[in-house]
């Protein structure tokens, strides 16, 4: 047993901009330029090879452009954030930690670390909708508040909605269960209230358990990159939307839009839009205050996306239907769009099975030779761009477990089209099994036919451009391998998983004393 | 007042300043340097004057005798020279005695010998008896002066100095207009008598001690230190004398008269300085910088004045006899004036107990000299670049040896040794014994740029600077080590790629420990196995030019700039400095590689500025090694522009065969994508075959994964210098290449491989924390390179193999004595004059009917063709054939790996 990854030292600084603003605005002006190159070359009308094929190689590509001057966009608005100063006078704070049948080990922690919270009066309420009496007793081991609803309606969000109608503080600090808060959260948040329109507070939300490699660690690699130049730059932009957890709101703002929508998988999306909607302020302080916990196996993290990709994907229409400014209906409608990406992996994979089963191809009167020369330098400065702006955190791991659940937001982008019913799933916070093939089955699907149209390629024809397609496909075999990989390991007991429970000279070593 | 104190080893002088002397102010310092360098500026000018006259009343071979006779007067007042540095830190009686005693001794001897050695020196055995007649007043002369230099009497040394050529300029030349060579001579011995008369008057006048304290024994080093200036400051006129035909020594004894401008005008400043120097605190820097400042300020303007207009100014000076040493006077010029500075450098040197150090390093320029004199044409020029060659090298020795920090009292070699790791040594070792096996492994003979470097080498060496100047478009370097080379150890096949193969072999251990030093030891090993087996390693270590020179320096370059952006060693920074300059001389398309080196410096610079770091110190250093650079490479520019103004107005530009991607992929297309990429494909696994290359350039999107996979991967400054110095220069190239289509070719930036190499190896190994992932991921990636290499070497269709070799030999066995060969294209010639030099051969012309009347009295002819893939060579080939056909039948036809013979009856 280990201690908790949670209680250690934080490694990451989410504050950490890009060394050189200039140097980096340089490169994303680059980027644009090469990418202008790229499509001026490609959109030419004699480029059409067979049609259909053309159009859906067009539409990926421009789906990435969008998504890409998107990323450049907000990138380009990454600035270093001024601290500010704490307000003058304690206030008061409920602290809430909604549950919903976590495992204790994993809840207390968190409920421990909420009542050390420094620079306000702190009112915690352990919100358990799993009516779990381990739950009740650890409330009264930490003498916090426990509550407890009769209807579990709303999900999360009725949780919480519930929970504000019992309490009175003027700010609400919500926290998933799973993330300790840091003593001097408040202390960092509690500042930005100072501005009057002020409606909440994100800070970021790492994954503690992301240096012991694996699902974690991809994960976070890329959440890294949301809570790295993307969220600073929405920041600047005025468009940062809550993420769920590690957040701190103003009461009235809450009650102006009559708490968390219950209507919604991703009930902190749409209640940033609403937010927004009616004048409200958010802010962003790139500080880790709190630690959390990152998926764990395959199955934990299908899960999570599925949630994440069906609500904001759902939330397209309202994002459309919304009265905002241009710059806040852009950065929603960017953020929800994101989750068409698996389309475009789709597409890519076929385009070589279909030229290697059929001869059919996209682009007609263009040389590989040319094609390299307008691609390779978007597609490098595309990749740059994405390095430099994230400072690196961004991995081919992080990529490679996104291209490898292209079918999740497949799944859900039709889910949302038929408006099938979603159902709020809450990740699981333990490791699962690592051998969960069931969870990548369309990427092994899309492996086979990738591997067997090249196969069958190679075996007619050694011809330049024969190699050339089986070398793409086998390029998204090992891309989606390398994704998959996490769920294909053998049965293996992890000595490394969370500490079950955390040991007591962990949590004194935090200030906790277990009780 | 705390007085520094220098312990030195017994060996060596302990210099304390007395306790009330105060530090002299710069202006002070200043004062007495432009004193003492106006006396020897009269003196010098005096003495001018007085070889002037001469120069125009004697003829040319009685001038050479008299010029001769001087500088045999100076050499042997050499030790006395010497004796004068040494007792401007001594002042003692015995000393005095002892230089009388020897200067009578050797004059008797002198005198004795003077029947025989007046033949071998091609001089009257009178005038050595005047000579031998000098030498008892030359010790008691020098130690008088070096007594008033240690005392800092610099008014009474600049008498000492004007005396002299006032009397040569009257009495001297009274008795020259009477008697001739002779009188002249006797003159020259009079104007040292009064100077002793005025020194020994001076230093009576104050019995005081030295400025610095007296040590107690004569400082040896610095009198043989200053002794080996002096030979190399006239060692060559003597040389000169006895080597050169009559009226070449009289143009050579003008020369070294003007460079003696340069010479005598320092030859003080040392002196000045040598008793200020030895203060460990500011004082003995600020002396030494005032010292340098003066000798480069008076060597820039005397070689400025003679390079300006040097053919008028011969003319006025000398007279219209002499100007031919006019092309010559400017770099000899330089010469004398980097002995100036190197004078400098060593009595700061000796002054601060380094004094050993001087003697050897102006030991081996005095060998140098005397070797280069013995091995050059005999020529003046010959001569005169010999002495450039040993000044400049000596100059640049100490200037390395002053900013290397002295060795602590014991070297830290206990923990050097505690560090070895034996199991590493003995892996690099064997990789080291494998990589010079492959390279020895030679599967092809020498190609046409091998042939030519050959030819080159093989002529004289100011032939070959000519030939290089007028002919080629490479810079001198790699051109001088190989003539070298050659004189020593031949020109047969192996003979002349052994100094590729010994420095590319030396890349293996050399990526080793850069890549230990930079990163660790596994990143060493895996660079040191990459770079045993990597083909275009192997290929240019092959290969009788000066890539593998190329690889080595931009290697060992970038090593010395990260290791100094590392630890801020001055060392470092010089080294770096040094081979920015090798690099130039070596292949002029480093350029890039030295810019973007700069501008990577300058970028850590800015960084660490903004990070409030200092960097004023590094700044100083970079800026030193940067002068140093630019010092050592503005020789080579007179010499680059004129190469390439004599290629572009002989229509050559810098065009040469060459066979490139575009071939492989693209045929007739300009710089493309694919171009770059089968360059890149080049780099790394070697040349193969169109087939293979067309292959390999269809698996770019594994180029894709690549791009992918260093996402998120951890890039340290020093992994960012390498790749940056990798890579900038290819794009450079590129853009180049888009004007000159050639230019963008694997040769020209193959010196960034190793760096490729290197990158590869961090890669692998810090690719995964696992200890098995990185050896698999070496293993594999060494099984492609040794595949890559064993096609690169075997494969015929390779694209670079030249068989000329073995058709020349079919050609000479089957040719009779009336035979012609016809070499298409014209170019080929150093090939048959290297391997079948018998055979008879005519160059194609543009004209097929032109070669066909050429030929048409043999009874076979031969055509030798090649670079059928430069379209322009393939045409002509194909009329040429075409033509003789028609007169001719074809009798038979052999094929070879990139070259083909047609035997025609």
């Amino acid at each position: 047993m280990i201690d908790d990854p949670r209680l250690g030292p934080v490694p990451y600084r989410a504050d950490e901009t890009p060394r050189s603003r200039v140097a980096t605005r340089a490169l994303l002006l680059a980027a644009v330029v090469v990418s202008v190159w790229y499509f001026g070359w490609l959109l030419q009308p004699s480029r059409i090879g067979t049609p259909v094929l053309y159009g859906l190689l067009v539409a990926a590509e421009l789906f990435n452009l969008v998504q890409a001057c998107g990323f450049w966009w907000t990138a380009s608005r990454d600035t270093a954030r001024r601290p500010v100063q704490p307000l003058p006078i304690r206030r008061d704070v409920d602290v809430l930690i909604p549950v919903y049948g976590e495992p204790v080990d994993v809840v207390e922690p968190t409920v421990a670390a909420a009542t050390r919270l420094r620079g306000a009066r702190v009112h915690v309420a352990l919100l358990d909708d799993g009516d779990d009496p381990a739950m009740r007793a650890l409330a009264y081991r930490h003498s916090v508040r426990y509550i407890q609803r009769h209807e579990h309606a709303g999900a999360k969000a009725g949780n919480i909605n519930h929970a504000l109608r019992l309490t009175d503080s003027p700010y609400v600090m919500v926290l998933d269960c799973d993330h300790v808060p840091r003593p001097e959260f408040l202390e960092r948040t509690l500042g930005e209230f100072g501005d009057p329109r002020m409606a909440f507070v994100q800070t970021p939300q790492y994954y503690a358990n992301a240096a012991q490699g694996g699902i974690a660690a991809a994960a976070w690699a890329q959440q890294a990159l949301f809570f790295g130049p993307i969220a600073r730059g929405k920041d600047e932009l005025g468009a940062m939307f809550c993420a769920g957890t590690n957040v701190v709101f103003r009461r009235r703002a809450l009650e102006q839009v009559e708490g968390f929508p219950e209507d919604s998988v991703t009930e902190d999306f749409k209640l940033s839009i609403r937010l927004h909607e009616r004048g409200w302020r958010t802010a962003y302080v790139p500080e880790v205050l709190a630690l959390g916990l990152g998926p764990q196996d395959m199955a934990s993290y299908v899960s999570q996306q599925l949630r994440w990709s069906r609500g904001c994907l759902s939330a397209i229409g309202t994002v459309l239907r919304a009265r905002l400014p241009l710059r806040l209906r852009l950065q929603y409608l960017l953020s929800s769009m994101f989750f068409l990406t698996g389309w475009t992996v789709l597409i890519y994979m076929t385009l070589p099975v279909v030229r290697m089963l059929t001869g059919a191809q996209p682009l007609a009167a263009a040389t590989a030779d040319q094609f390299l020369l307008h691609f390779a330098p978007y597609f490098c400065l595309a990749l740059g761009a994405v390095a430099r702006a994230g400072r690196g955190r961004y991995t081919f791991a992080g990529f490679a477990l996104a291209a490898t659940t292209w079918w999740v937001h497949v799944l859900s982008s039709l889910r949302a089209l038929t408006r099938r019913p979603s159902r709020f799933v809450v990740t699981p916070k333990r490791a699962g099994s690592s051998w969960q093939p069931r969870a990548v089955w369309p990427s092994l699907v899309a492996v086979c036919v990738l591997a067997g149209s090249a196969a069958y390629a190679l075996l007619g024809s050694r011809s330049p451009s024969a190699l050339n397609n089986a070398t793409f496909a086998m390029l998204h075999v090992t891309i989606l391998l390398s994704g998959a990989a996490a769920a294909l390991r053998p049965q293996r007991r992890r000595r490394e998983k969370v500490a079950v429970e955390p040991t007591t000279r962990s949590l004194a070593a935090h200030g906790v004393r277990a009780s | 007042m705390v007085t520094p104190t220098i312990t030195r080893p017994a060996d060596t002088v302990a210099l304390r300043p007395p306790a009330s002397d105060a530090a002299p102010s710069v202006r002070r310092l200043v004062g007495e340097q432009v004193t003492v360098v106006a006396g020897q500026a009269l003196s010098g000018l005096g003495n001018f004057a007085f070889l002037l006259v001469a120069l125009r009343w004697l003829p040319a071979r009685p001038f050479a005798s008299l010029a001769t006779f001087l500088a045999l007067y100076l050499l042997v007042q050499l030790p006395a020279s010497g004796l004068s540095a040494g007792s401007s830190l001594l002042a003692g009686a015995r000393t005095r005695r002892t230089g009388l005693g020897v200067g009578i001794v050797g004059g008797v001897a002198l005198a004795a010998a003077a029947r025989w050695l007046g033949p071998v020196l091609h001089l009257s055995p009178w005038l050595l008896v005047l000579l031998a007649a000098s030498l008892p007043t030359a010790p008691p002369l020098a130690i008088c002066r070096g007594r008033l230099y240690g005392q800092t009497r610099p008014l009474a040394v600049t008498a000492t100095l004007v005396v002299e050529p006032l009397v040569r300029l009257t009495a001297g030349l009274a008795l020259l207009s009477a008697y001739g060579v002779l009188g002249g001579a006797a003159g020259v011995i009079l104007g040292g008598d009064a100077a002793l008369v005025v020194a020994w008057l001076a230093a009576r006048r104050r019995n005081g001690q030295p400025a610095m304290g007296a040590p107690r024994r004569l400082p040896w080093p610095a009198v043989v230190g200053f002794l080996g200036f002096a030979v190399v400051q006239n060692q060559d006129l003597v040389f000169a004398n006895g080597l050169l035909p009559g009226r070449a020594a009289g143009l050579f004894a003008a020369l070294s008269t003007l460079g003696g401008i340069a010479a005598f005008a320092t030859a003080n400043i040392p002196l000045v300085l040598l008793p200020r120097a030895g203060s460990a605190d500011r004082r003995g820097r600020h002396a030494t910088v005032v010292a340098l400042a003066l000798v480069v300020g008076i060597g820039a303007v005397v070689v400025s004045v003679v390079a300006i207009a040097p053919v008028s100014l011969l003319a006025h000076v000398v007279g219209q006899r002499y100007v031919a040493v006019a092309t010559i006077a400017t770099a000899y010029l330089t010469g004398m004036a980097l002995l100036g500075v190197a004078r400098v450098l060593g009595a700061r040197l000796m002054a601060t107990g380094r004094g050993r150090v001087v003697t050897i390093v102006v030991g081996c320029a005095v060998a140098l000299q005397a070797t280069l004199i013995c091995l050059a044409p005999r020529t003046v020029r010959g001569v005169a670049l010999s002495t450039v060659f040993a000044t400049g090298a000596m100059t640049a020795a100490l200037g390395t040896v002053t900013v290397l920090p002295r060795p602590t009292a014991v070297a830290s070699r206990r923990p050097l040794l505690a560090r070895i790791s034996w199991p590493a040594v003995a892996v690099v070792g064997l990789l080291t014994a494998g990589g010079v096996w492959l390279r020895l492994l030679i599967t092809r003979g020498l190609w046409l740029d091998e042939a030519s470097s050959v030819m080159q080498a093989q002529r004289s060496f100011g032939a070959m600077l000519h030939s290089l100047e007028t002919t080629d478009v490479h810079p001198p370097g790699y051109f001088a080590l190989l003539w070298g080379w050659v004189r020593i150890f031949g020109s047969g096949p192996l003979s002349v790629r052994m100094p590729s193969i010994i420095l590319g072999a030396l890349l293996v251990p050399i990526l080793y420990f850069i890549g230990r030093d930079l990163y660790d030891r596994r990143t060493g090993i895996v660079a040191a196995l990459f770079g045993a087996v990597s083909p275009q390693l192997v290929w240019y270590s092959q290969e009788a030019r000066m890539y593998g020179l190329f690889m080595l320096l931009v290697t060992l370059s970038v090593w010395a700039q990260a290791r100094a952006l590392r630890s801020g060693s001055r060392p470092a920074w010089l080294a770096h400095g040094l081979l920015c300059a090798a690099m130039l001389w070596t292949q002029y398309f480093t350029v890039f590689v030295v810019l973007t080196q700069q501008v990577a410096t300058l970028a850590v610079f800015a960084s660490r500025r903004r990070r409030r770091e200092p960097v004023r110190s590094d700044l100083g250093s970079w800026a030193l090694a940067m002068l140093v650079c630019v010092v050592l490479t503005a020789p080579l520019v007179p010499f680059a522009v004129h190469q390439f103004d004599v290629n572009q107005s002989a229509g050559r530009g810098f065009g040469s065969p060459t066979t490139t991607a575009r071939q492989v992929t693209q045929p007739g297309a300009g710089l493309s994508a694919y171009v770059v990429l089968a360059n890149l494909l080049w780099a790394v696994w070697g040349y193969h075959s169109t087939a293979t290359m067309t292959a390999l350039g269809a698996l770019w999107p594994a180029g894709m994964l690549l791009a992918l996979a260093l996402l998120g991967r951890g890039r340290s400054r020093t992994t960012q210098l390498v790749l940056a110095v990798a890579i900038v220069p290819i794009a450079a190239m590129f853009a180049m290449g888009e004007q000159k289509r050639f230019l963008f070719d694997l040769r020209y930036f193959i010196g960034c491989v190793p760096l490729f190499v290197l990158a590869g190896a961090r890669a692998v190994t810090s690719w995964s924390r696992s200890r098995v992932g990185p050896v698999l991921l070496a293993t594999g990636l060494t099984a492609t390179l040794a595949v890559g290499l064993a096609d690169q070497q075997l494969n015929g269709n390779n694209p670079r193999r030249y068989d000329f070799q073995p058709a020349l030999t079919q050609i000479a066995d089957v040719a009779g004595p009336g035979d012609e060969v016809v070499l298409a294209p014209q170019y080929l010639h150093p090939l048959v004059s290297y391997y079948e030099p018998q055979l008879r051969s005519v160059d194609q012309v543009a004209d097929p009917a032109t070669t066909v009347r050429q030929t048409a009295g043999q009874v076979h002819v031969f055509v030798l063709g090649s670079f059928f893939d430069v379209s322009g060579e393939r045409q002509q080939i194909k009329a040429l054939l075409s033509r003789l056909g028609r007169d001719r039948a074809l009798v038979h036809t052999w094929r070879f790996a990139n070259v083909r013979v047609w035997e025609f009856r």
